[in-house]
């Protein structure tokens, strides 16, 4: 209950967002909101599954294309936005084969997917438009409803981004969610309890993986352009490193770490040259310091307190 | 009625180890028996095979009349197999009661819906309650199970076996490292387990061997290398020799 308010807190300092006037605030706040959906994706593999999947930033971009064809293309909204999360629900099924393994070949095969992906968006020109990219994507409508500019959009995004969040927080205290704790504590232990294993890390990586394709379709509105650069190895590697920044394994976690790298590429690196060093340098801290990232930083003032 | 355990010609292989060795032996329905035998006599490795967490080198097993030698351990559990681990192998960042509450949905591979909360409903959450309760952790039943005692996750371990209503457990040595206390505790639940439940101990203490069994089996090198009532066990040359030959 108390974690209701504090989401509908936050939800509500954000819709004030727009209210400052400065398209600059109201753009960064949207890409915060879409990169963190997409590090929840990341974070509901690494702490609810124990694994570390290298490929959320394909299902990002295949969700994040296939709106870019299909509304440069005349579709309606509602045909293209189911169309592009299948089809991350499609390429997550494809790559779920991954979860047969664990540890650091998860890792790597999760790599080697995410690179097939990447070179499919940079060769297959005559779909993607190569390096160009697709440009001119128009914002959402609904039966000739839909925002029409920048403020409008941004409502659009924090509902649906919150909308997420609710659905998320559902799944990771159900019984499917604390089965997959099971596994991630002790899977041995699970296989011996009777549970077919494999078959639930599959579905949660096919869960992972419409997320990740949620978020992608958000981009590919928000950002009205969508090229290469989303499909790069460098989204996958960012949404990890934003999950374990937030920490804990809280809905809020990966936003607070999204924040904190997004701020960082977009307004220090205006003031400071050295900014991928910067960033280097918070994240070691982080790891090395606050093993339960920035969120378990609240818990730790907590405890100070007499 | 068919056997609940049959197992004929089992043998396992690691290099050029034969940790279980030729292994023939039965175990009917409702029987409770203790696996004695030296360290690295193979009995472990022998629940391994019997739980299907790896398989077989040679031999045959078969489970309440199934043959199960190429099934896996989680469809063997599904069967009706409840067990504890040597080493505790239990959820240490849940809590007990989540613990066992994934014990309960095993057997049937359930726990699939996205929506409904993974705290259970009333009944099943008071039934894993009083189950922690009969293994004498229930004021624990709602911390960390990392910060449990050596003792509690060991209890935890038992519980875990039984909240699948299992139709035969096999328990490795579940008295290892545990207080008098809550040592006849165990032995009271393993005494009070229905009629119809079939078990299989590994047990080094001889008082806790002769309480629970009325039949004894002894391995020694992978072999097996006597079987019967605790009194000829007991009497039994080659197992003297054994015992006192490696104390
Ligand atoms: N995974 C493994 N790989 C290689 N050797 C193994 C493996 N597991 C067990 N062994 C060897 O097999 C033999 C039997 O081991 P096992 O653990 O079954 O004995 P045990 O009777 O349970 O002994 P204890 O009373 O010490 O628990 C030992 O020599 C052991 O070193
Ligand atoms: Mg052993």
């Amino acid at each position: 209950m108390g974690r209701l308010i504090l989401l509908a807190a936050i939800a509500l300092a954000l819709a004030t967002v727009p209210m400052l006037g400065n398209p600059f605030w109201v753009g960064l706040t949207m890409q915060v909101l879409v990169f963190g959906l997409l590090a929840v994706s990341v974070d509901f593999m690494i702490r609810q599954v124990g694994l570390f999947p290298l490929c959320n930033g394909a299902f990002f971009a295949v969700a994040a294309y296939t709106v870019a064809m299909l509304e440069t293309g005349g579709w309606p909204t509602v045909a293209a936005v189911p169309a592009a999360i299948a089809a991350a629900a499609l390429m997550g099924m494809a790559f779920g084969i991954s979860v047969r393994t664990g540890g650091v070949y998860f890792i790597l095969i999760t790599l080697a997917f995410g690179q097939m992906a990447l070179s499919v968006a940079t060769s297959w020109t005559a779909l993607t438009g190569g390096d160009n990219g697709i440009t001119n994507i128009p914002y959402p409508a609904v039966a000739g409803v839909g925002p029409t500019d920048l403020s409008q959009m941004f409502f659009v995004v924090l509902a649906l981004v919150g909308l997420m969040v609710l659905v998320y927080a559902r799944i990771i205290t159900s019984q499917f969610g604390l089965t997959l704790n099971g596994i991630r504590d002790a899977e041995t232990r699970m296989v011996a309890l009777g549970y077919r294993t494999v078959t639930r890390k599959y579905v949660a990586f096919v869960i992972s993986s419409v997320f990740a394709g949620v978020a992608g379709v958000l981009y590919a509105y928000t950002n009205q352009f969508v090229s290469p650069a989303a499909a790069s190895l460098l989204v996958s590697v960012e949404a990890g490193l934003m999950a374990i920044l937030g920490g804990s394994g809280t809905v809020i976690g990966p936003f607070l770490g999204a924040t904190v790298i997004m701020g960082i590429r977009n307004i220090v690196s205006a003031m400071v040259p050295g900014w991928p060093i910067l960033m280097g340098l918070v994240f070691i801290a982080v790891v090395l310091f606050l093993p339960r990232g920035l969120v378990g930083l609240t818990g730790r003032i907590k405890r100070a307190r007499p | 009625m068919s056997a609940v355990l049959e197992v004929s010609g089992l043998t396992k292989r690691f290099g050029g180890l034969a940790a279980v060795d030729d292994v023939t032996f039965q175990v009917s329905p409702g029987e409770h028996c203790v696996l004695l035998g030296p360290n690295g006599a193979g009995k472990t490795t022998l629940f391994h095979l019997i739980t299907g967490t790896f398989p077989a080198t040679t031999g045959r097993i078969a489970l309440f009349g199934r043959d199960v030698t190429t099934m896996g351990a989680a469809a063997r559990c599904r069967l009706g197999v409840g067990r504890t681990f040597q080493i505790s192998n239990v959820f240490p960042t849940l809590t007990p009661v989540q613990n066992v509450l994934l014990a309960m949905g095993g057997g049937h591979d359930g726990g699939w819906s996205l929506f409904r909360s993974g705290r259970g409903d009333r009944t099943t959450r008071d039934r894993a309650e009083a189950l922690l309760e009969r293994v004498g952790i229930a004021e624990a039943a709602h911390t960390e199970t990392a910060s449990l005692s050596y003792g509690a996750r060991r209890q935890l371990e038992l519980a875990l076996a039984l909240a699948g209503e299992p139709r035969a457990v096999f328990l490795d040595e579940p008295c290892a490292g545990l207080s008098p206390a809550e040592r006849s505790r165990v032995v009271d639940i393993i005494e009070a387990l229905p009629e119809s439940i079939t078990l299989v101990m590994v047990e080094h203490d001889m008082d806790v061997a002769f309480q629970v069994a009325r039949r004894l089996v002894v391995m020694n090198r992978g072999r097996l290398i006597a079987d019967g009532s605790p009194e000829a066990v007991r009497a039994d040359a080659t197992v003297q020799e054994v015992y006192l030959g490696a104390a």
